[in-house]
């Protein structure tokens, strides 16, 4: 039986792990509060504050009610952005950064090189790594640049004002190069990127923007990566599939039922990359039963098991609206039927 | 003549912000009606841009600055129309009460406009009160509604029975949209159409209008 960690980079290496392993990114303290049936638990942190960046985003004891296989703790850059917080989730409403002048507000990033900052991280692995795999969630820069500057004022400058944009994603992508070489002095096992890029039909913008703008910035932070990576996105990636893979990263992210189809995702790069997802979110954890809940993982961990290089995981993470029940009920299918050899 | 219009409909889909107004001003020049930039270059040019965003050739960025480029072409012509513009019909959009995201719902803005509706835009977090009042008010062809989130989508279900409870129900048609959307929640709701991206709700607006006529006057907002 191996452990968490040697489960997930067993899979992430290629190699078939004895269960299918189980990730996420952020499990909120209302499903872990649901889950343990107490509030005293040590928590999830909900929001960075600029100058104080860092998120504990896996309330540890919930491992011992689901057999999750890691903790992370984020370290994404700040983001310069008026936010508004509406039933339970904070949401981004307006960029900052417009023009050349608001780049003096990129000077105010705190210095990535403080040891006070990786802090939190060091006890937090310290207390509660185990034999889990520890995850850091890192960004490359292109989620924080068009958060920065508001989504469609992100899109038409990569047409209008190109050299704005190269500068933006400059600085956050200098910036998280920093942290990377800084976190893994610490324990982590692997990196986690979510630079979410795609849109429910397509990617946001061209494969050839994508190729001109991201993937230089995100080859620099990825290049620097001492351990395997696994890259995140929302919404529909295909088109970018062959330039993700070619950045070395192991793994791709969360594959959102919706807009992709996992199986063909399976078939066209399963041999290449490991994939990681995609336990629906609209309907099945939020809103559907424990019995649909283990039906689709059963169905999942059947279709994309098989072989390895597959990693379970809901459609994006484990926010304050899906139902403990359904979350116990993905882990008990999970140790039923993924492990392998999987038929 | 159609030169012109060809000139003004290729700035559009090459996304020639700067060249535009040029072309625009020789073609009133040359004596070519406003009504007929708009309807016959204008309009067949963001046609032409939704097609390609909805195919895949073009994305966001590109299609952001083509509906800028119409735009600028609108403010040279818009002083010289002689009466109100004519529109396919009015479509009312906004995000639901609870939910702040937008650019999905801009895009099919942008997309309706460049495709003849007149749209007023509600903006986000916008509840069932204000979507009713604001349909008693314009009267709309068409009412479009949009959730990003699980936990906000119900909400558009609430703007229906609103509709029905104030008698406005069959004087509006309720379009909805959005990540966890799908069909079967829009019939479930009772919604007269779903579509999954910004070129669908082109094509189902324009589906949902009694003609492909110009109904319309602007509506004085």
């Amino acid at each position: 039986m191996m452990t968490s960690k040697e489960r997930i980079l067993t899979v992430l290496d290629g190699k078939i792990p004895d269960r299918v392993p189980w990730i996420e990114n952020y499990v909120s303290n209302e499903v872990a509060q649901g889950l343990l049936g107490h509030a005293n638990f040590f928590q999830a942190t909900y929001s960075q504050k600029v100058q104080k960046p860092g998120m504990i985003r896996i309330p540890p004891a919930i491992r011992e009610i689901i057999p999750l296989d890691n903790i992370s703790y984020d370290m994404s850059p700040p983001r310069y952005a008026k936010t508004e917080k509406i039933g339970g989730l904070e949401h981004v409403t307006e960029g900052l950064i417009k023009t050349k002048d608001d780049l003096k507000l990129l000077d105010t990033l705190p210095d990535p090189d403080d040891p006070l900052f990786y802090r939190e991280a060091e006890v937090y692995l310290r207390e509660f790594r185990g034999d889990s795999a520890a995850i850091a969630t890192v960004r490359t820069g292109i989620s924080n640049t068009y958060l920065s500057m508001g989504i469609e004022h992100f899109c038409i400058s990569i047409i209008l004002e190109p050299e704005l944009v190269k500068e933006i994603l400059w600085r956050f992508s200098e910036w998280s190069l920093r942290v990377v070489k800084n976190i893994q002095e610490l324990p982590f096992d692997l990196f986690f990127i979510p630079d979410d890029i795609g849109f429910g039909n397509a990617p946001m913008i061209s494969p050839d923007s994508f190729r001109k703008f991201c993937v230089p910035m995100m080859k620099k932070v990825i290049d620097a990566m001492q351990r395997p990576a696994i890259y995140h996105s929302d919404g529909n990636i295909m088109p970018l599939m062959e330039d993700i893979i070619g950045l070395g990263v192991k793994g791709v992210a969360n594959v959102e039922p919706a807009a992709m189809d996992i199986e063909q995702l399976k078939c066209d790069f399963g041999n290449r990359i490991t994939i990681v997802g995609n336990i629906d979110l609209n309907y099945t954890l939020s809103n559907g039963t424990p019995e649909e809940t283990g039906e689709e993982v059963r169905r999942r961990i059947k279709a994309i098991g098989p072989g390895g290089r597959y990693i379970l995981a809901s459609a994006n993470s484990l926010p304050h609206y899906v139902k403990a029940a359904n979350v116990r009920a993905m882990g008990e299918a999970l140790l039923k039927c993924g492990y392998y050899p999987i038929h | 003549m159609r030169d012109h219009l060809e000139k003004i409909k290729n700035a559009v889909v090459s996304l020639d912000r700067t060249g535009i107004e040029g072309h625009v001003r020789a073609a009133l020049a040359a004596g070519i009606d406003v009504d007929r930039i708009i309807n016959e270059a204008l309009t067949r040019a963001m046609d032409v841009v939704g097609k390609d965003f909805t195919s895949g050739k073009i994305f966001v960025p590109e299609l952001l600055v083509a509906a800028l480029t119409m735009k600028a072409a609108l403010e040279v012509v818009k002083p010289m129309l002689k009466g109100a513009r004519q529109f396919f019909g009015t479509v009312i959009i906004g995000t639901v009460m609870g939910d702040l995201h937008d650019i999905g719902k801009n895009l099919v803005g942008i997309m309706l406009e460049g495709a003849g509706f007149q749209v007023i835009d509600l903006g986000v977090n916008v509840d069932a009160q204000r979507f009713v009042q604001q349909v008693e008010k314009f009267k709309p062809t068409i009412l479009g509604l949009s959730a990003l989130l699980t936990t906000t989508m119900p909400e558009m279900g609430n703007v229906i029975k609103l509709l029905e409870t104030k008698g406005l129900r069959n004087e509006t048609k309720v379009i909805v949209g959005g990540a966890p959307v799908d069909a079967a929640f829009a019939a479930n709701i009772g919604a007269d159409g779903y579509a999954r991206e910004a070129g669908a709700a082109v094509e189902l607006a324009k589906r949902l209008v009694p003609s492909t006529a110009f109904l319309n006057k602007e509506v004085a907002l």
